[in-house]
């Protein structure tokens, strides 16, 4: 259904099932929810969001507290930005980007999502970060 | 002045419906039952009215109300803990359902357990290496 138009830093092979993780089916998120999910030993939080059902997949740990929190976090909007907010101390980051919106010291790992077959699959890898 | 006497269980219970349903009627927003009390009109004697010789002939309602409230309560955990589909929100990894949080680090004080700190999580986790 959804995949990010970003490509990924590294070319993700679309056969090669190693390259994803099944999360759970996509039926199974709740739309402007998250879900906490467990990727090659990363806690990844995955996303489902309006308006079109896109699937985002960051860094579970929010940086600020150290907690494995932000698939609890809040999801909401800065400009056209897809945010979430840290439900320890609110702090938002960029759902497609990683990038914390209230400060440009911090930014979490993201991790290209796709459905497939109505599950929600997240790539092994994280995306190598990008320059600047 | 006592308030009311020689009361059998069933009508204490009753009375007490009385007495938070006329509260919940007529008190402020999160105004508590001491200050409701106080500003009475009328105060204990009218409360005493009211609830026992029901001077306004509202105990039937009250009742009611009360009957109404403990025949549609639902305890929430309850009804989480009999619902697989509700208890499955409060695993940590979606796709690994018995996957323990790495981030939830427990230390020993006072011969109790409490959260470690960013420090102390470290070292435990160090410690457990050197286990390994």
């Amino acid at each position: 259904m959804t995949v990010l138009d970003e490509p990924a830093a590294t070319p993700i092979d679309d056969e090669s099932a190693d390259a994803w993780v099944d999360v759970c089916a996509f039926d199974a998120l709740v739309r402007d929810r998250g879900v906490a999910a467990l990727v090659g030993g990363d806690a990844v939080a995955v996303f489902r969001c309006s308006p079109d059902d896109a699937v985002y997949a960051i860094a579970d740990i929010d940086p600020f507290s150290g907690a494995s929190v932000l698939s609890r976090g809040i999801v909401g909007s800065a400009g056209d930005r897809t945010t979430v907010a840290s439900p320890i101390h609110r702090q938002r980051f960029d759902l497609a980007t990683g990038a914390a919106i209230d400060t440009s010291l911090v930014r979490v790992a993201t991790w290209v999502a796709r459905v497939r077959g109505g599950r929600v699959q997240v790539a092994c890898d994280p995306r190598l970060p990008s320059a600047g | 002045m006592l308030f009311a006497e020689d009361l059998d269980d069933d009508g204490l219970i009753r009375l007490i419906d009385r007495l938070l349903m006329f509260y919940v009627r007529t008190a402020d927003r999160l105004q508590r039952t001491a200050s409701w009390l106080e500003q009475l009109e009328g105060g204990v004697e009218h409360l005493r009215r009211v609830i026992v010789d029901d001077s306004l002939g509202l105990c039937a309602e009250f009742e009611a109300d009360m009957a109404r409230h403990v025949d549609t309560y639902e305890c929430e955990w309850k009804a989480t803990i009999e619902h697989p589909e509700r208890v499955a929100r409060f695993v940590s990894f979606v796709n690994a359902p018995d996957a323990v949080d790495p981030t939830i680090v427990f230390v020993e004080e006072r011969g109790q357990i409490r959260p470690a700190t960013v420090e102390e999580r470290i070292t435990a986790r160090e410690v457990e290496v050197a286990i390994r």
